[in-house]
């Protein structure tokens, strides 16, 4: 049941990322992502993650794609300009050098995992999921990641202000 | 394992139905109580009082023609109404409407499921639902379509933003995403009682008029300019659908606020037997029906760079003092 | 496990020049005014508090926040880098944003929270921080060579933007297979994972996050094969902030990098510093040759600083504390180095006109003797000619690469460093023995108090370490061994 589930999640996933590679049109291909990300959203419930199912569907599949999809819709970008379709090496070789790295990525997955085991049992699988033991994480060991990411966003908001603002 | 898919299916089957039920009648609601403020009857031929009204509309939408415009995107075209009523319908799923009873030796729970985000849950959903507002006006290719749309999804997203913060002190006060326990916590004193909780109260009341697009905030379908906004183009089914969804929106927010600041199923200051928990919550959630109709037949449409501004220039703000508020008041004072 | 208050004394740096940067946004905010300059310093005064507030850390290694944040030597060190480089490039900026039109709080906030990122990576003992602080940093570099919004500068921070998005992804999953692997992304425990179970060090997993991990630090600091992005940000960018990039983003980087490298995968330095051989011929080589065709000085230390990324890389390869230690002396000496040439290209250009094209220099070295002076003395460290920092830093690589049996590498190195005193001298030359045209590009120089202080400043530096490096290199060493 589990695995049927995820099997139909990831698939759909993939469909979705395929569909954003091969939509002409800049919407359609928005709409993949969403797609794709609601699926994510829905292998990490099946993982016990509620949290991050939550988050997920929240900002990824909503405000982040959300403002994509308006931001394509506000500048009316009906179809995307089709690209020279034309043979050239450098084609060849990028593709080539893509597939290679395909594998490459792969390969680790054909070893056994090495890395400490143990300790995900269906009890500690449940309290990752809970709110109040991913918080006290969050504000116990991992707080310095934390708050830089707070730098971090920080940042981003300044950067992008100092970016796009008409008029400092 | 079994036992559990059957009792769901069930609950389900009966919510969907209910909500329906519930969705065609608020119509009814709004047409009787907003002819009674405009001094006029409402709809008075179909049954008694009007009654069947909603059933005709319903039987209508299902045999009227199906218009689709050339240049459509047909896909999203289609798409949008799902789109919208998808989500309206999936917030259902975690509100409790009361609390259990117990039927041929089982107890039974009077809620779909209680997942230990609820409240968040609800809170993504409302960022889906934008998508089939945005989707339907852009597909139609229409221009008082689009700008419908376009202006939903920016009031939506900013709305959302002021919304989820308000929320914020609502789970600080309850400790938990859950919106059984919220409830469960609100036994003997409400949370628009508790100190300073009235002023979330208010704001997610705005906000949640906002994101579900009713007046004053109806920008996107404000038919003296757009001349219906975003569903401009839709006929039949698909028009009811986005019908139907803006109901079940508004339903839901009914819900939500009752679980959320009335209450939920407790009546105030005295234990709640069993047997009442059901109709007080029904009986909240259509005291507030009404005043969202009230309130619809009282005040006028803001004009859209009101709306924004008033989002982000004060509602924001409140919503995010709002917080450092509750916050000191609860772990310092309190 | 959790947080005590001992932590903030690690952290106690970061914060003030975070801090710093705050008061710097609100000041833009608040006061009126169209002269932003006074931020500068008010930056500059920061940088100084916290570096007050360094040397405490300098000694043995206390690990803080669950052992995410190191104080030790070795991040201290960095720090004092992070610092120089903060300082000379808010006194390079001060002036040539006022002539350029575009003074403004932002620019100096984004400078001093790029070197939180920078600071936080050289602290960084877990790869999460590692990757959050490297995001931090990179986003404010992004922004910060888009600033002036010609279309070179925007095309330089798209390029830049993308590029190293796409590099963040490959550190990302290095870093997911890493812990696939160990289990752990705590260096030190993943050095303690890959000491208990030799068998790791033929696990394709890791090798595979060391592979990929490699590509992320890579173009970070901008090796061959990943470079592709440096000429042309660093030529689109505004001057002072190539300058910025080209020394405190590959400080930084080399800092994450030795920390991760040397210390997490020492177990298997035979597997990665193969590779990492390869990656420093390519980039001295490539970085070289090609700086010899650039007839624009600003893109010809573009590719200089690709090929100076290229003798670090030695110094990875090696992989000794000698090594490293001989890093830390490179990277100081570079940041002056650098530093100042661009505070010297800065001040030949002008309003609109950049003046960044050889010919421009012709003559110039007697017009402006000081200027001629300043510019000699960097170009012939970055040379790596006595008595100079670069030659310092230079020898001491190679001096460790030697004492390790990188026969080739060592020899590769000297040639390639023989071939790029072609180029440097060629700006001497220009300056000094080309005639300057009739009517010379460069009719002035905008040069204001704070530029010539940092120009001052860099001047020093190069000739303090060229002439006396001792108190430095042993600072450097002693930092090393408390790395752990």
């Amino acid at each position: 049941m589990m695995l049927a589930m995820f099997f139909l999640a990831a698939g759909v996933a993939v469909l979705g990322a395929l569909g954003v590679l091969l939509c002409r049109n800049p919407i359609h291909s928005a709409l993949g992502l969403v797609a794709t990300m609601v699926s994510l959203a829905v292998v990490y419930l099946l993982h016990h993650a509620e949290f991050i199912f939550v988050i997920q569907l929240m900002v990824y599949a909503g405000a982040v794609m959300g403002l994509i999809v308006f931001v394509i819709m506000l500048l009316d970008i009906r179809r995307e300009e089709a690209a020279s379709s034309r043979f050239a090496p450098g084609k060849v070789v990028g593709v080539g050098l893509a597939g290679l790295f395909f594998v490459a990525i792969l390969v680790p997955f054909t070893s056994r995992l090495t890395g400490r085991m143990g300790g995900m049992t269906e009890s500690a699988l449940e309290r990752i999921g809970s709110v109040q033991y991913l918080s006290d994480q969050l504000f116990g060991p991992y707080l310095l990641p934390f708050e830089i990411a707070s730098i971090l966003l920080l940042v981003g908001l300044v950067g992008a202000v100092t970016l796009a603002k008409k008029k400092l | 394992m079994l036992d559990f898919v059957i009792e769901s299916v069930i609950k389900v089957v009966v919510v969907f139905a209910v909500l329906m039920l519930f969705v065609a009648y608020t119509t009814w609601i709004e047409r009787k109580v907003l002819g009674r403020i405009q001094v006029r009857h409402g709809p008075n031929r179909v049954g008694p009082f009007g009654l069947l009204q909603p059933i005709a509309d319903g039987l209508k939408g299902f045999f009227k023609e199906d218009i689709i415009p050339s240049n459509t995107d047909r896909l999203l075209y289609a798409l949008a109404p799902a789109l919208s009523i998808i989500p309206a319908l999936l917030v259902v799923a975690v509100i409790p409407f009361g609390d259990q009873f117990t039927l041929f030796g089982r107890t039974i729970t009077m809620r779909i499921t209680d997942i230990n985000v609820g409240l968040l849950y609800i809170l993504g959903l409302a960022g889906l639902g934008e998508y089939g507002v945005m989707l339907g006006g852009w597909a139609s290719n229409n221009r008082y379509g689009l700008l419908g749309s376009l202006r939903t999804a920016a009031q939506m997203i900013s709305y959302e933003l002021a919304l989820g913060i308000t929320l914020i002190s609502v789970i600080m006060v309850s400790g938990s995403l859950s919106l059984v326990e919220i409830v469960e916590a609100q036994a003997g004193l409400w949370n628009v009682f508790k100190p300073i909780l009235w002023v979330p109260f208010i704001l997610y009341i705005i906000c949640g008029l906002a994101e579900i697009n009713r007046t004053p905030f109806d920008m996107p379908e404000a038919e003296s300019e757009l001349a219906c906004g975003f569903n401009i183009e839709y006929s039949s089914m698909k028009f009811a659908m986005f019908f139907m969804a803006e109901y079940a929106h508004a339903i839901s927010l009914a819900a939500l606020i009752t679980c959320l600041f009335l209450g939920g199923w407790n009546l105030p200051f005295v234990a709640t037997p069993g047997f009442l928990k059901l109709p007080v919550f029904l009986a909240k959630v259509f005291a507030l029906v009404f005043f969202f109709v009230w309130e619809r037949g009282t005040f006028p449409r803001l004009r859209y760079d009101q709306i924004m501004r008033f989002g982000w220039k004060v509602l924001m703000p409140i919503a995010l003092a709002n917080i450092v508020v509750v916050g000191l008041y609860y772990t310092v004072i309190a | 496990m959790n947080f005590q208050m001992a932590d903030l004394q690690l952290l106690a740096p970061h914060i003030v020049v975070l801090a710093t940067a705050l008061l710097v946004l609100l000041a833009e905010a608040f006061c009126k005014g169209e002269r932003k300059g006074y931020l500068a310093y008010l930056g500059i005064a920061g940088i100084v508090v916290a570096a007050l507030l360094t040397p405490r850390l300098f000694g043995p290694q206390r690990l803080g926040f669950s052992g995410m944040l190191a104080g030790d030597g070795f991040a201290a060190f960095f720090y004092f880098i992070l610092y120089a480089v903060g300082i000379l490039t808010l006194l390079v900026s001060q002036n040539y944003l006022r002539d350029e039109r575009f003074e403004h709080g932002e620019y100096y906030a984004l400078v001093l929270l790029a070197l939180v990122g920078m600071m936080l990576m050289a602290g960084a003992t877990h790869l999460m921080v590692v990757f959050l602080a490297l995001e931090t940093m990179s986003i404010a570099i992004y922004a910060l060579a888009g600033y002036f919004r010609t279309e070179r500068s925007v095309e330089a921070s798209l390029k830049y933007f993308i590029l190293g998005g796409f590099a963040s992804g490959f550190l990302l999953y290095g870093i997911a297979l890493i812990y696939g692997a160990c289990g752990t992304t705590q260096i030190y425990d993943v050095m303690a994972y890959f000491k208990a179970l030799p068998a790791l060090t033929s696990s394709p997993m890791a090798l595979a996050g060391i592979g990929l991990l490699t590509v992320g630090f890579g173009f970070k600091v901008a090796a061959v094969p990943f470079h592709a992005w440096t000429p042309d940000v660093y030529q689109g960018a505004p001057t002072s902030v190539t300058a910025f990039m080209a020394t405190g983003v590959k400080a930084a980087a080399f800092s994450a990098f030795l920390r991760v490298f040397v210390v997490a995968f020492q177990g298997t330095h035979v597997e990665w510093s193969g590779v990492l051989w390869v990656l420093a011929l390519l980039t001295m080589t490539l970085g070289n040759l090609t700086a010899i065709a650039q007839t624009d000085v600003k893109r010809m230390l573009a590719y200089s600083s690709i090929a100076h990324a290229g003798y670090l890389l030695v110094g990875l390869v090696v992989g000794t504390p000698e090594a490293s230690s001989a890093m830390m002396v490179y990277l100081l000496a570079y940041a002056f180095m650098n530093i100042g040439a661009f505070a010297c290209v800065i001040m030949v250009g002008r309003y609109g006109q950049e003046n960044t094209s050889l010919d421009a220099y012709a003559g110039i070295g007697f017009r402006f003797p000081a200027l001629g002076l300043a510019m000699a003395v960097f170009m012939f460290s970055m040379a790596g000619i006595p008595p100079t920092a670069g030659f310092i830093g230079k020898f001491l690589i190679f001096k460790a690469a030697v004492h390790e049996g990188y026969y080739w590498l060592t020899i590769l190195g000297v040639l390639n460093s023989a071939a790029s005193v072609y180029y440097y001298l060629r700006v001497i030359i220009t300056m000094y023995f080309k005639p300057s045209p009739d009517e010379p590009a460069v009719d002035g120089l905008r040069v204001g108090p704070s530029a010539a202080l940092a120009t001052v400043l860099a001047g020093v530096g190069v000739l303090y370490l060229g002439i006396i490096p001792g108190g430095i290199i042993k600072l450097a060493e002693q930092a090393v061994r408390f790395m752990g």
